[in-house]
Formats: C-alpha cells, sequence, structure tokens
C-alpha cells in the first residue's frame, strides 16, 4: 500500500514536474500578462516623457497589456535604472533613456552594473546636438566662432546642461579637436540655457534641435551648428561641424533597453510590438506632432549597434579627459 | 479685437468646455487636497489623450486641472498640517494652527477666495502685459537671480521675530540639507556619506511633509499620549471640547475678517505674480516670500504663525497668483518657467502648437479662449470650493485618535507617489526626527523650508555668476537690478528695526 502511493506520489510529482517545466518554458518564451512599465530617469513634460506617452498610447494593443510610463528622476536617474535592475527579469519593466544615464554615468561613477548590462531593443531616434547664439550676437557661424575663441581664449561663455551631458560632451571634443577654449557655464538645462542666450548673458549654447525651432524661424536666435554626420530635418539650414571641416559628431541616440537578465526571446518580442506600435498612423502622427523624430524607428540590431559605438565614442572622450 | 473675443468666446464658452473645465477642477482638487499627488501627475496621465481632444477642450480640462490642483494643496495643509503640494507648504504654517483652534471653514474659505483674487489678478496681467513682463524676466540671469535669493533669505530670516538668530541658524540646516547630493556645477557626488540613495540630493516633498507633518503628528500623539495619562491637561482638555463641539455655523468668514485679508491678499497677488514670471523661481518661493513681506506689513504680525488667516491670505494668494504668469515665458519665449509650464508647452506641442513667440500670432482664438478659460476657471474653482468647503472643514475636525494614524499613512504613501520612491520615505521620517528636534527646542521651522528651497538656486546661481565674471566677487554689483534688490534687502532691515524699537 505504502508502495502504491510511493508510486502515485512519484507519477504525480513527476507530472506536476514536467508540466511545471512546461510552463516555465512557456513564460520564458512569451511575454505574458500584466502591465509593463516604461521607467523613465526624468522628470514628466521633456522631450523623452512625449516620446514614452506616445508608445504607452499606441503599443499598449500590440504588446497585450496595458503599459504605465513611470517618471524616477531620483539620484540623478540613477534610481531609475536601479529600480529597472531590481525588477523580476520578465520584461515588464524596461528602461527608456539617451546614453547620458547607461553609458556615461556608468562609466564615470561607481554603479552596481557594467554598460553592457543594459541592451538596447528599439533605436527610437537619434538627437542632433545643436550650438546657437542670439540673433544679434556677432558670431554668427562656426568659422566666427573659432576665429573669436582663437584670438580671446577662455572669454566666450559656453551654456550646456550637465557636465558630460549630451550637449557637453561634443563641446568637450570640438576643442581636443580644435585646441580653442570657452568658459564652460553648466545650467539646469535646455530652459535655463535658452534663458540666458535670449538675455544676452552668455554667448553660445548647446541644445537639441526642436527645443529652438520656434526660436530659429522667429529670428530671435541663429543655430550656427550640429554635431552629426548629416543635417537635422527640423533645421535644414544648419551646416554640421563636419561640413566646416571639424571631425566632430556625436549624435545622442534615444534607446529603450531591458535589463540583461531578461530572456532574449522576451527582447525581441517587446522590441517588435513597440515597433509595430509605433508604425502606426496614430503613434505616426502624434511623433510628427511633438517632432519626436519617430519615422525611422529601428529594432534590436541597429538599437545594439548604435550602442555600441556610442560607448566606444564616449570612451574615448572620457579617457582623454580622464574621467571614467 | 472685438471679433477675435467673439470667437474666442465661441470657443471657451462652448457647453463641453465648460464641462471639461468643471470636471477638472473638481479632478484637480481632489488630486490636489491628497498629500503627494498633484494637478502636474493628472496632467502628465492626461498628454496623450490631448492629441485627440478639440484643444479648447484639452485646454479646459488642463487649466481645470491645474487651478483645482493649486486650492487643493491648502485643504490637506489646513485639515491635516500636510502640505497637499510644495506651494501649499506656507499655508500649512498658520492654516494648521487655525483648525486646531477650531476655525478649519474660516481657514478653508480664506485659502478658497485669496487664492482665487491671486490667480485672477496674475491671469489679468498674462493678458494684458505679458509681452512686457516677459522682457522683464529675460534680464534675470545668474546674476540677479542670485540677488532675488539673497534677498528671500534676508527677508524670511528676520521673519522670525525675537529670534533671529534662530531663525538663521535653522535657514542655513536649510541650505546645508540642499547641499546633499551633486555639486550643480562639477557634478560631483558630496555630502552623501557614501550612501548612493542620497548621490541625488534630497527631494522638496519628503522634507517638506516631515518638517511639518510628521513632526506636528508626533506632538499631537504625545499630546494625546498625556491627555490620556493625565486627563487633567488643560489645553488637551480645551481642544477636546473644541472638536466635540465642533459648530459650522460658529466658524463662518466673516465680512469683516475677509476685508482684513485683504492686504495680505493683494500682496501675495503681486509678489506671486512676480515670481512666477520668472523661469525657475516657483510657487513655494512666491508664497513664502509673500507671507514673509505680508508679516512685516501687517498690523497684527503677532499672530502670524499662530492661526492668522493673513497668514493663510498671504501665502495662498502668492501660491495661486504664480498659476497665469508661469506661462508669460513659455508664450513669450516658450521657454517653460516651472514643470506645469513644461506639461502644458508638451501639450501645446501634442496638439500641433509649438510654444513660443509665434504661438498668439498663429493661434489668436484658440489663445484667447485659453484665457477665458483662465478666469473663468477661477470661477468654477471659487463655486466648487464653495460647495465642498463644509465638508471638508468636518473632515478636518476627525477626533485625533484617528487623524494620527490617516495623517502618517498619508505622509507615507503620499511621499512615495510623488517619485515612486523609497529613499524619500526615508528622508520624511528623518526629516520628521529633524522637525521634532527643532520644535522642542523652539526654533522656527519655516526658515529651514525656505533655505532648502533656495538653496539649490542661490548656489547656483553664485557660482554661474562666478564663472562669468572670471572668480572676481564685484560681479555681483554690476547689475542694476541685483544692487536694487541689495539695496532693497538693506532698507527693508533698517526699516524694521527702527520701527520696531519706535514701537518699544
Amino acid at each position: 500500500m505504502s508502495f502504491k502511493m510511493t508510486r502515485t506520489a512519484v507519477a504525480v510529482s513527476a507530472a506536476i514536474l514536467t508540466f511545471s517545466a512546461g510552463s516555465a518554458l512557456a513564460s520564458e518564451a512569451s511575454l505574458g500578462d500584466g502591465p509593463i512599465r516604461i521607467v523613465m530617469p526624468y522628470g514628466a513634460g521633456g522631450s523623452t516623457d512625449i516620446t514614452a506617452r506616445i508608445i504607452a498610447a499606441n503599443a499598449a494593443e500590440h504588446c497585450g497589456s496595458r503599459i504605465d510610463v513611470v517618471s524616477m528622476p531620483g539620484a540623478g536617474g540613477m534610481e531609475g535604472l536601479q529600480f529597472v535592475a531590481d525588477a523580476e527579469p520578465n520584461g515588464h519593466t524596461i528602461l527608456m533613456a539617451d546614453y547620458s544615464a547607461t553609458i556615461t554615468q556608468t562609466l564615470t561613477e561607481d554603479t552596481p552594473w557594467e554598460v553592457e548590462d543594459w541592451v538596447p531593443i528599439v533605436h527610437l531616434t537619434d538627437w542632433k546636438p545643436t550650438v546657437y547664439v542670439k540673433a544679434d550676437h556677432e558670431i554668427q557661424s562656426i568659422e566666427d566662432w573659432i576665429e573669436k575663441a582663437e584670438a580671446e581664449p577662455n572669454t566666450l561663455v559656453f551654456g550646456h546642461a550637465d557636465p558630460l551631458s549630451l550637449v557637453h560632451l561634443p563641446l568637450v571634443m570640438l576643442e581636443q579637436e580644435t585646441g580653442i577654449q570657452n568658459v564652460h557655464l553648466p545650467t539646469t538645462g535646455g530652459g535655463e540655457t535658452r534663458t540666458m542666450i535670449l538675455g544676452g548673458h552668455i554667448d553660445l549654447g548647446m541644445t537639441l534641435p526642436p527645443s529652438i525651432v520656434s526660436n530659429v524661424n522667429n529670428g530671435e536666435v541663429t543655430a550656427i551648428g550640429v554635431f552629426a554626420d548629416e543635417r537635422s530635418d527640423v533645421l535644414p539650414d544648419v551646416p554640421t561641424f563636419q561640413e566646416a571641416g571639424y571631425d566632430v559628431s556625436l549624435e545622442a541616440p534615444l534607446l529603450v533597453y531591458t535589463f540583461s537578465s531578461v530572456p532574449e526571446s522576451i527582447q525581441q518580442q517587446l522590441s517588435e510590438c513597440i515597433m509595430t506600435g509605433l508604425e502606426t498612423d496614430t503613434a505616426q502622427a502624434m511623433g510628427r506632432q511633438a517632432s519626436a523624430g519617430l519615422e525611422n524607428v529601428q529594432g534590436l540590431e541597429s538599437a545594439q549597434e548604435i550602442y555600441r559605438e556610442t560607448t566606444e565614442r564616449v570612451r574615448e572622450v572620457l579617457a582623454s579627459i580622464d574621467e571614467g | 479685437m472685438i471679433e477675435v473675443l467673439i470667437e474666442a468666446s465661441a470657443l471657451a464658452f462652448h457647453p463641453y468646455v465648460l464641462m471639461y473645465v468643471f470636471l477638472g477642477v473638481l479632478l484637480g482638487i481632489t488630486l490636489g487636497a491628497i498629500p503627494g499627488l498633484s494637478g502636474d501627475m493628472a496632467i502628465a496621465l492626461l498628454l496623450p489623450f490631448v492629441f485627440f481632444l478639440e484643444p479648447a477642450l484639452a485646454m479646459g480640462l488642463l487649466v481645470g486641472i491645474y487651478k483645482g490642483g493649486l486650492f487643493g494643496g491648502s485643504i490637506a495643509a489646513i485639515s491635516f498640517g500636510v502640505p497637499g503640494t510644495p506651494g501649499a507648504a506656507a499655508t500649512s504654517i498658520d492654516g494648521y494652527q487655525a483648525k486646531l483652534k477650531g476655525k478649519p471653514s474660516k481657514a478653508l474659505h480664506t485659502a478658497l477666495y485669496s487664492s482665487v483674487i491671486g490667480d485672477t489678478t496674475s491671469d489679468l496681467v498674462l493678458i494684458f502685459i505679458a509681452v512686457p513682463l516677459a522682457a522683464v524676466a529675460l534680464t534675470f540671469g545668474p546674476i540677479e537671480f542670485f540677488a532675488l535669493y539673497a534677498f528671500s533669505l534676508i527677508l524670511i530670516a528676520a521673519l522670525s521675530q525675537g529670534m533671529v538668530a534662530k531663525g538663521l541658524a535653522v535657514a542655513a540646516i536649510g541650505v546645508l540639507l540642499a547641499m546633499i547630493g551633486r555639486d550643480p556645477i562639477t557634478g560631483a557626488s558630496r555630502l552623501t556619506f557614501g550612501l548612493p540613495g542620497l548621490s541625488g540630493g534630497l527631494s522638496l516633498i519628503p522634507v517638506l511633509i516631515g518638517i511639518f507633518a510628521i513632526s506636528e503628528v508626533v506632538f499631537q500623539g504625545a499630546k494625546l499620549w498625556r491627555r490620556k495619562v493625565d486627563k487633567l491637561m488643560d489645553d488637551v482638555a480645551e481642544q477636546a471640547s473644541l472638536l466635540q463641539g465642533y459648530d459650522i455655523s460658529k466658524d463662518k468668514l466673516t465680512w469683516a475678517e475677509f476685508k482684513s485679508t485683504l492686504k495680505a491678499t493683494y500682496i501675495g497677488a503681486a509678489v506671486g505674480t512676480f515670481i512666477g514670471a520668472l523661469p525657475g523661481a516657483g510657487q513655494s518661493l512666491a508664497a513664502f516670500m509673500s507671507y514673509g513681506l505680508a508679516q512685516r506689513f501687517s498690523r497684527r504680525s503677532e499672530e502670524f504663525g499662530k492661526g492668522s488667516l493673513e497668514g493663510i491670505a498671504s501665502a495662498e494668494s502668492g501660491n495661486s497668483a504664480t498659476c497665469g504668469s508661469t506661462f508669460i515665458p513659455l508664450f513669450a519665449f516658450g521657454i517653460p518657467g516651472s514643470a506645469t509650464a513644461a506639461l502644458f508647452g508638451a501639450a501645446f506641442i501634442l496638439m500641433g502648437m509649438t510654444p513660443g513667440p509665434s504661438l498668439l500670432t498663429d493661434y489668436t482664438a484658440i489663445i484667447y479662449a485659453l484665457f477665458l478659460t483662465l478666469i473663468f476657471a477661477n470661477l468654477v474653482n471659487l463655486v466648487l470650493g464653495k460647495i465642498l468647503l463644509p465638508y471638508y472643514s468636518r473632515i478636518a475636525m476627525i477626533q485625533p485618535g484617528y487623524m494620527i494614524p490617516a495623517v502618517f499613512i498619508l505622509a507615507i504613501v503620499g511621499t512615495y507617489a510623488a517619485n515612486n520612491s523609497v529613499v524619500d520615505v526615508w528622508v520624511l521620517l528623518f526629516a520628521g526626527a529633524l522637525g521634532v528636534m527643532l520644535r522642542l527646542m523652539s526654533f522656527p521651522l519655516a526658515p529651514l523650508v525656505l533655505g532648502f528651497i533656495i538653496g539649490p538656486g542661490a548656489e547656483r546661481a553664485l557660482r554661474q555668476s562666478m564663472i562669468m565674471g572670471g572668480g572676481d566677487w564685484w560681479v555681483l554689483v554690476k547689475s542694476p537690478i541685483a544692487i536694487g534688490f541689495y539695496v532693497a534687502a538693506f532698507a527693508l532691515i533698517m526699516l524694521f528695526t527702527v520701527v520696531l524699537r519706535a514701537k518699544k
């Protein structure tokens, strides 16, 4: 009797084991239910926030569940990254950020993860850092700037957001390339830089094109150069620094990431459903109105390629200025 | 102009738009009243839906939420001593004291009226003199901002009557607490004691709620405990009878009382409108600055901090008067001056309208409709507030035995919800402990919070000025506006000391 019991027990446990292994396999292969959280290590209302909300509104039905946007600006964005790294690796907690958080801060600070722990799954757009001045400033072109800065080193005040941010690194690279020197003035971000430019408090500033388009069109500021391989779609008249003969370009890709512990099949699935959502007419219309640059969204491979390239470049710049 | 107004009215006073404004205000008041939740959060959540709405409807809804939220923040500040939004922190100083004295209805009504008056003033300024005021805002660079911050700090430290030294001391503690985190210029970590959670600095909400609300709850709890031990405690017995015998009909704001708060309200309206127009200065600064000035110019300044209706009026009017003027830099230059303005900017962008100088010329009708909606929403706020306040007043008078744990939970949940951060909850508890210590040693708490609010801005502005001036301190007095602020600060100190001496 007892023997029989044991045999039954073994059979039952075997069945359970097979079953649970089967279901484990199944859950590994697919995303499953439950809300997906897009963690954004910035405050609400910025361009990343708008893009995240466009994803949430359009990709939900393709990913099979609700998508929430969670803003976690705490600890300079590190709290957001920590939250995604600590989450259960089922693909339901993903990160959306530019390279400052995942590459620059990881290289320069003591973080519990490596750059490679962030796996980009969607490449949303590339931001092109743009240098601009007030419309009535004596500098009105890249040439004017270099000439003036060579004649009087360390007199031109250049406003950029945080040190080593994506609108500061290109300046560092240009100074290395040309040997010019400017006074670097950190600001709270694009808004403060623009106020200081418009008020005539500083000479030059760097920002991302969508935020100054209306001021450029209105004739209040002049965008003098773009740190990118190609000109910006929204500022087609502004030359790149390469055109002016300076080989400096550092575009900032906006990426969606999972942590490396998330199974590859889920990464693939997420990447596809977000891409499908962003290719819908509604998403494209929203993106156009927001100048979010979502016309050419790329999947896993392109995202990982650009991430590797950007990492290399950032590593080089940081090594040359003795950071990281 | 007349044609534009007619066209705009047709848009703004469409029944659906009115309904959305109404809904928005109701939602805003409710969210604002819950600590940690704010109108801003609701606006952020609604952003994608804005794309699908007619601009006039969307604007109605968002404006309603914003205005309702600003006033709603004062409800929790007065009822529970927990500022529902950072802007309501100054309101909680006198508001909560007034409630403890059994006057929640008076306090809430004062807050409502001053909020609506301040807000309307600010909206009118936005509509009629946005362009000149915007030009003034642009002349504020780091040098001028530092002068403004220095002026506010001096004003607030002097606010603590009879305890100027203690006021200055806690203001300094506030500035020091604000220095934890990232160095604003180099980006290096400092004063974090190696704790990664502190590397981004302390957030405003947990510090505010901890200092004001948690320490208050602990004190109330201690009193309650003492009452159980010793039923003869006079003040507690008095308060208990007050709670049981709360009669709302005796707690009505009289016309005379309302009139007595008007001066404070106007001061708040002027200060709030001005501060709101400066990019980055913020609601909390406006509220505390109005409070400080109103106290200095009040005939009954000794009542401030003890439940003064004037104190509530100045703080709440200053807070709400940032509402219209915060849009001035957004419309004039496309620069969002505050988090809310940034969210509205995002909403404009999603509706295909780029914020900036061309906004008014390209979309004249819809912007004028927005202006009308701004004014109309104030009316809705007034009416809805008037209907809801009696209920809120009763809630405010719940027995402390139920109230204390409720406030404690509210404070913790609210803090967590604001930034989804566990670190913030720890900050809240530590700030609470600090608040208790300071109360025990009878230090004033308001200067600490003000030091914390303006510390980062002041430091950044100072260091930016020094970078721009190549390390020469004289750069600080190279701007006429800055000199004006320093002279005004000096004159105020002289005036107050002389007037105070003369009174004695």
